[in-house]
Order: structure tokens, then C-alpha cells, then sequence
């Protein structure tokens, strides 16, 4: 194993295009991740603040969570009328796997900070966006956090069956190591993409800490 | 011919409705029925293996409460393997056929289920348990009475997350000469057919909502009513 | 909330450079001025030949991009006309064939011109290679022995066999093989091209496996070629596809350069050196194009 492992990493190419696809499984996996919370976080304040259309939202999300990764990898490109080898369709169909995932931690994240801190900051002048910024969303952020958690985990080992419509980060060490049977260049691709998963985990865990000083003040672990 | 996946949703639904008017498309070992309940059946099958395994295995660290953070900690990682990696790992390691592929989605069916059965066991309330040992139960009964009933509606919920993720991933083992949908969408794939595989991607993703709407209805029949109720109250209190 | 706005710099930032890292050629717009973006099919042959081009445009000082493993040649063949692509790397009777239905040469020459013809404005196909990579149906020696020699001996037998082939032979050749030689397969199990494929004809999950005439595996596995006396598969030279005008003459000198080089014998070896001993084609690409002091 360890020869197989010296002869794959001692050729530059091998090297080259192990990097590569590292450096677009990263942006394919990030940007998502990013866009997706970024698109969560509104909807997830809405349901909060508008009862009746929090039944609609939630099921919206959840519709869009079923489907297939693969399927929209697909879909996408048909939808909007532009090439099925633009690593945008990639992109989208992870933001809104992201957003889906990450609307009922939001919503419920909110829900949970305590009602008379709002009213605290209500009495003291903060206007609702104010409030919303400053005071609700930074203590929504460690239970938000366990879900961003999540779908940072899932949408780095989902990137990979990109590969089978040309954009998939290191999903190309799986599909060219298949066809040339090589089992060795597969087993690289799915170490690093599990250690990809795990330093991105550990990234968003020091974040969190680095941004939420009193959790750690008052002793409370962050949730897992 | 060339300006296939270029032009924009209404042409394109056109041709998908065109492609399923086929009759083609419907007969034989190759069809859409056919290829559709294949499709079901490893999803099924492979979700009901990873229940046999996980949820004792859940209920099991959930109860005595013993080995859960190594456990679940090593579950969750494995929800970060890339499941096309996996499947052709397991196809080179154990030879081309259904069982590497099947193993690869239980692999990736168990992680939510076993986080789910963890879970619902652990959030039984202790008052419950207390009181369930003062009444006299042995820890069998406590499991079977108890914490079982009231860790139903996560535990459903780590089945219902496991099979949206196994029939998704069903469709990749096709790559590894499994059948089902998967077979029509890179079928379609090979030969620039993008309607036929825009067509597989609706047919995966409407059987993904129906499975999850048939485990919901399921949830909702067999979770006790008084949890039902419970929680409700719990909520609206909130 | 100071906290909270420089994360948010901080993340834009790191996502930005990242993005420049790994910026997609096909979105850039490759076209004409650009870089030229060489292409490949999605199989192993096809992403060497990629390499190949792409390290014989480099000597001529262009700045040059790879874009591999795209897919189908419905799509990348798109791709080339929309000059996405500046060159991608096919063979002379599959891509007529393509291009149409019912073209009937058979002969590598003839191939080449009636090719020439049946392009449309936007592309064209440079002097094709003494290379050629045609499907070939194989059988396993012990089929082989039960009389099984050629695709005219396979035809009254094929009712009970499986055949092992790429997903779009069903489109392709189906039709074809059931008019030339009256063959009906049992059942076509649809499989990646290559390794994949002689693997399951080895474990006996398929028995007739159509596999290409430059695979290592043939010979490596005591193979045997089924012969194909009515030439149903036309002959398939290895060409250079490229969108009108995004090479300059000397580059295409080049590419002319590198299709005399390449034999069949030579494709066949560097299959091999990929293949079997996992070789890097950007590897070897780089050794053969060195060893041609262009």
C-alpha cells in the first residue's frame, strides 16, 4: 500500500491533478455551503415571524431536500438553457441542497432564543432588524452552527458524483480510477475527501468559537 | 440534435413529456416500470438491512449509555464518505455484481439511522425512565415499553433521511452496472440524450418525495398518540 | 457584530481566491484569442490523446488548457462547434457515423474524405493518424473453442449470450449487427468501457465483451478478437476535431506531426503503461511528445 502510495504521488502529473481537483472539490463544496446559508437565514426569519407561512416554507424545503443531487445536477442546466458542463449547475444544485437543509435549524435556532432577551432589546430602543442582527441571530449562531455543521459534511461527499457529468473535484479520481481499475488512486480520492470534510469541520468549529466568546465564558460546550 | 440542454424549460418539458408518451419507453426489462421497481427494491432492501443493523446497535448504546460519543463519532464520519468512491472501491475490492453495490448503500443508509435511534433514545425524558424503573419494569420492559415508544419520532426521522439519501445514491450504483433509474440517466448520458436523463432525474427525485411521504404516514401511524400530543403541547407552550 | 463583519470578510475573501483558483475554462469563454482548451472523451484513450495534443501545443509557445473526461460525443462535440473547445481528440467512424447515419465507408482513406465532407462549417477534422482504436467483439479462449471465431459465427449463437458494452452501443450498433449477421443478444449489459468490462467477461457476468482494438487487455488476457468479415465496424483512425480557425498553422503542423507518430502499436503500448501500470497520461504524454523533438 505504502509502495502503491510513493509511486501515485511520485509523479508531478499525479501530484498536479491531485491538487487540482482538491482546489475545485473546495469552491464546489464552499460556495455552496456559504450560498445556501445565505439564503436559509432569511427564509428561517421569516417563518419565524410569519406564523402562517412557516407550515409552507417548511414544506417547501423539505420537498427540496428530497431531491436527488444527482437529478438536479442534471435538471439544472435544461431548466435555466445553459451547458450541461458548467460547473455552475454543481453550484446551484448544492445551494439549494444547503438551503434546504439549513431552514428548520434556522427557524429553529430563533425560536430558541429565550423571549425576554427580544423584549430586553425592544425595551431598549433596537428597531426589529437591529435586534435581529445584533442580539437574535449571534445567539441563534451555536445551534445554526450544528447545522451548518451538517451540511458542510454532506455537500463536500456529494460534490463527487459530479464526476459523472464532468465537474466533480475529486469524483475523477473515482471515475478514472474505476475504468483503469486502480484501486489505489480511489482509496486517495476518498481519504481526501473525508479529511476534507474533517478540516472544514474543525475550520467551522474554531469560527464559531472565535465569534461567540460567551459560550465559552459561561462554560457551555458547543453542541455537537 | 445540437441545441439539446439549451433551450430553457418549456422546450424542455415538452420533451420529456414526449419521451414518457413513448410507449418504447414503458415495455420490457428496460422500461420505465420496470426499471423504476428494481430502483425501489434496492432502496428498500438496502434501508431495511441498515434498520437491522443500526437500530438495535442505537438502542443498544442508547440505553446502557456506554460507547455513544465513540460511536456516533465514527458514524458521522462516515456520512463524509463520497459515496461514488465508495461504490467503486467496493465493486474492485469484492467483484462486479449487486452485493458491492448494495454494501455500499447500507454503508451510507446506517450513519442516520444510528444517529436517529441514538438520539430518540436519548431524548427520552430521565422523569420517564425514573418512573418506569419505580414502577417495578425490568430494563427489557424499560426498553420495549419506554424508551422505544418514545424515541419512534427520531428514530423515523434518521430512516426518512437515510432513504432520501439511498435513492439518491442508487441511481450512482448504476455507474457500477446496477440497475434502476440510475440505468436510464447515464443511458441517456452516453449518448447526449438529455431528455431521457432529465426524464430519470424526475422519476428519482418523485420516487424520493413518495418514499418520504409513505415513511411520514408511517411515523404518524405508529409513534404513540400520547408522545403526539405531548410534544404538540410542548411546542405550542413554547 | 465587529466580530461578525470581519467573518464575513474574511469569507469572501477566501472564497474569491479560491474561485480564482480554480476558474472553469468553459465559463471563461475559451474562444478565439483565449487559451486553446483541448478536450477529451470520457474514457482513459481519449484524456491521453488530450494530453498529448495539449504538451504538442505547448512547444509552439501557446497557452494551453485541458478540459478532460467531458462525456458523450453529442456533448463535446457541441462543445467544439461553439468553440467551448479548440480541439478534442475522436475517431474517424464513430464521429461520421455521428455525423451521419448512413454513411457506409468502411476503408480508413475514404473514411477520412467522406468525413471531411459530412462536417459542418464550424468544424473540421485534421489529417488523421495511422492509429486506429475500432470496437472489437471479444470472447473468452474457451468460448472461443466452441466454435465461436468471428461475428458470423456469433450471429446463430447470440440468443444465449450477454454482451458487455458501453451504454451508447445499444443505440449505435443494435440495429446493425441484427441486419449484418442476424445477431440478437440474450441481453446487453451496459458497462464504462475498459477495465470494468474485461473484468466481468473474466468472471464469465457477461460473455462476449466489446472492447477496443488498442486495449492491453486483449492480448494480456489471451483475448480473442472476433473477426468482422462483413466490416460492420468502420475503420477508426485517431483525428484531431477542431473549431474552425482557433489553431494557427503552425499548430496545426503540429498536431499533423504528432497523428504520423502515432501508430496503433504505440497507442496500444502507453494503453498498456496506463492501464497496467497506472501510469499518469499527462506522464506520458510528456515523454512522447519529447521523444518527437517538434
Amino acid at each position: 500500500m505504502i509502495e502503491e502510495l510513493l509511486k501515485f504521488f511520485g509523479s508531478p502529473s499525479n501530484r498536479e491533478m491531485v491538487l487540482d481537483a482538491l482546489a475545485e472539490h473546495t469552491y464546489l463544496s464552499l460556495v455552496p455551503l456559504l450560498l445556501g446559508f445565505l439564503v436559509a437565514l432569511p427564509i428561517g426569519r421569516l417563518a419565524q415571524r410569519v406564523y402562517w407561512l412557516r407550515g409552507m416554507l417548511l414544506g417547501a424545503a423539505n420537498v427540496f431536500y428530497t431531491i436527488p443531487s444527482l437529478a438536479l445536477y442534471v435538471l439544472i442546466p435544461g431548466l435555466f438553457g445553459w451547458p450541461l458542463l458548467s460547473s455552475n449547475n454543481v453550484v446551484i444544485a448544492l445551494t439549494i441542497y444547503t438551503a434546504a437543509l439549513l431552514v428548520r435549524p434556522t427557524l429553529d435556532a430563533l425560536e430558541s432564543v429565550p423571549g425576554h432577551v427580544t423584549a430586553a432589546a425592544t425595551a431598549m430602543g433596537y428597531r426589529t432588524g437591529r435586534s435581529f442582527l445584533t442580539v437574535e441571530l449571534p445567539l441563534a449562531v451555536p445551534a445554526i452552527a450544528s447545522g451548518v455543521r451538517v451540511a458542510s459534511v454532506s455537500s463536500i461527499s456529494l460534490v463527487s458524483l459530479g464526476a459523472l457529468i464532468g465537474t466533480g473535484g475529486l469524483g475523477k479520481l473515482f471515475t478514472d480510477g474505476f475504468q483503469r481499475w486502480y484501486p489505489a488512486q480511489v482509496l486517495i480520492g476518498i481519504v481526501l475527501t473525508v479529511l476534507l470534510a474533517l478540516v472544514v469541520d474543525l475550520l467551522l468549529v474554531g469560527l464559531w468559537r472565535l465569534i461567540t466568546p460567551w459560550t465559552r465564558a459561561g462554560g457551555r460546550v458547543l453542541p455537537s | 440534435m445540437d441545441a439539446r440542454g439549451r433551450k430553457g424549460a418549456p422546450e424542455l418539458i415538452v420533451n420529456m413529456i414526449a419521451w414518457l408518451a413513448d410507449p418504447a419507453h414503458w415495455r420490457g426489462p428496460e422500461g420505465v416500470p420496470a426499471q423504476m421497481l428494481l430502483h425501489l427494491y434496492y432502496c428498500v432492501l438496502s434501508v431495511g438491512v441498515a434498520v437491522v443493523i443500526a437500530v438495535p446497535l442505537g438502542l443498544y448504546i442508547g440505553h446502557t449509555g456506554r460507547g455513544g460519543v465513540f460511536v456516533v463519532g465514527v458514524s458521522n464520519a462516515m456520512r463524509a464518505l463520497p459515496t461514488l468512491g465508495l461504490v467503486t472501491a467496493l465493486v474492485m475490492f469484492l467483484g462486479l455484481g449487486v452485493v458491492p453495490a448494495l454494501a455500499g448503500l447500507v454503508i451510507l443508509a446506517v450513519p442516520a439511522v444510528l444517529s436517529g435511534t441514538h438520539a430518540g433514545v436519548r431524548s427520552v425524558p430521565t422523569e420517564a425512565v425514573d418512573a418506569a424503573r419505580g414502577m417495578g419494569m425490568t430494563p427489557w420492559q424499560r426498553l420495549w415499553q419506554v424508551e422505544l415508544p418514545n424515541a419512534l419520532p427520531l428514530l423515523i426521522g434518521g430512516v426518512r433521511s437515510a432513504m432520501l439519501q439511498v435513492v439518491a445514491t442508487a441511481a450512482v450504483a448504476a455507474y457500477v452496472g446496477l440497475g434502476g433509474l440510475g440505468r436510464i440517466l447515464l443511458g441517456g448520458l452516453a449518448v447526449g440524450e438529455y431528455d431521457q436523463m432529465a426524464v430519470a432525474a424526475l422519476l428519482i427525485a418523485l420516487l424520493a418525495v413518495f418514499l418520504d411521504g409513505v415513511l411520514a404516514a408511517l411515523s404518524r401511524w405508529v409513534v404513540p398518540r400520547g408522545l403526539v400530543l405531548a410534544n404538540t403541547a410542548t411546542h405550542d407552550g413554547s | 457584530m465587529k466580530r461578525l463583519r470581519i467573518l464575513g470578510i474574511a469569507l469572501v475573501t477566501a472564497l474569491t481566491l479560491t474561485s480564482c483558483g480554480s476558474g472553469d475554462p468553459l465559463d471563461s469563454g475559451g474562444g478565439q484569442g483565449g487559451p486553446i482548451v483541448v478536450g477529451s472523451a470520457d474514457f482513459t484513450e481519449s484524456a491521453l490523446l488530450m494530453e498529448i495534443y495539449a504538451e504538442a501545443l505547448r512547444t509552439t509557445g501557446a497557452e494551453v488548457r485541458t478540459k478532460g473526461r467531458i462525456g458523450a460525443r453529442e456533448v463535446y462535440v457541441k462543445a467544439v462547434r461553439e468553440g467551448e473547445l479548440s480541439v478534442i481528440p475522436d475517431y474517424t467512424g464513430n464521429l461520421l457515423k455521428y455525423l451521419d447515419d448512413k454513411a457506409g465507408a468502411t476503408k480508413s482513406r475514404q473514411v477520412h474524405d467522406d468525413l471531411r465532407r459530412a462536417l459542418p462549417p464550424e468544424l473540421e477534422v485534421l489529417e488523421y493518424s495511422p492509429a486506429e482504436d475500432s470496437d472489437v467483439l471479444t470472447v473468452t479462449p474457451e468460448t472461443a473453442a466452441t466454435g465461436i471465431r468471428s461475428m458470423a459465427d456469433l450471429g446463430p449463437r447470440c440468443g444465449d449470450l450477454v454482451l458487455g458494452a458501453p451504454a451508447e452501443w445499444k443505440q449505435r450498433w443494435v440495429g446493425r449487427i441484427a441486419e449484418v449477421y442476424g445477431c440478437t443478444f440474450k441481453s446487453i449489459r451496459e458497462l464504462e468501457a475498459g477495465s470494468v468490462t474485461v473484468n466481468a467477461l473474466l468472471n464469465d457476468k457477461i460473455q462476449v465483451a466489446n472492447l477496443f482494438t488498442t486495449s492491453a487487455a486483449i492480448e494480456r488476457n489471451d483475448l480473442v478478437e472476433l473477426a468482422d468479415p462483413e466490416q460492420m465496424f468502420p475503420a477508426q483512425n485517431v483525428v484531431p476535431l477542431t473549431h474552425e480557425g482557433s489553431l494557427n498553422q503552425q499548430q496545426r503542423e503540429v498536431l499533423n506531426e504528432v497523428s504520423q507518430a502515432l501508430t496503433t502499436k504505440k497507442l496500444t503500448e502507453l494503453n498498456e503503461r496506463m492501464v497496467v501500470d497506472k501510469a499518469n497520461p499527462a506522464d506520458l504524454a510528456k515523454t512522447f511528445v519529447d521523444g518527437l523533438k517538434l
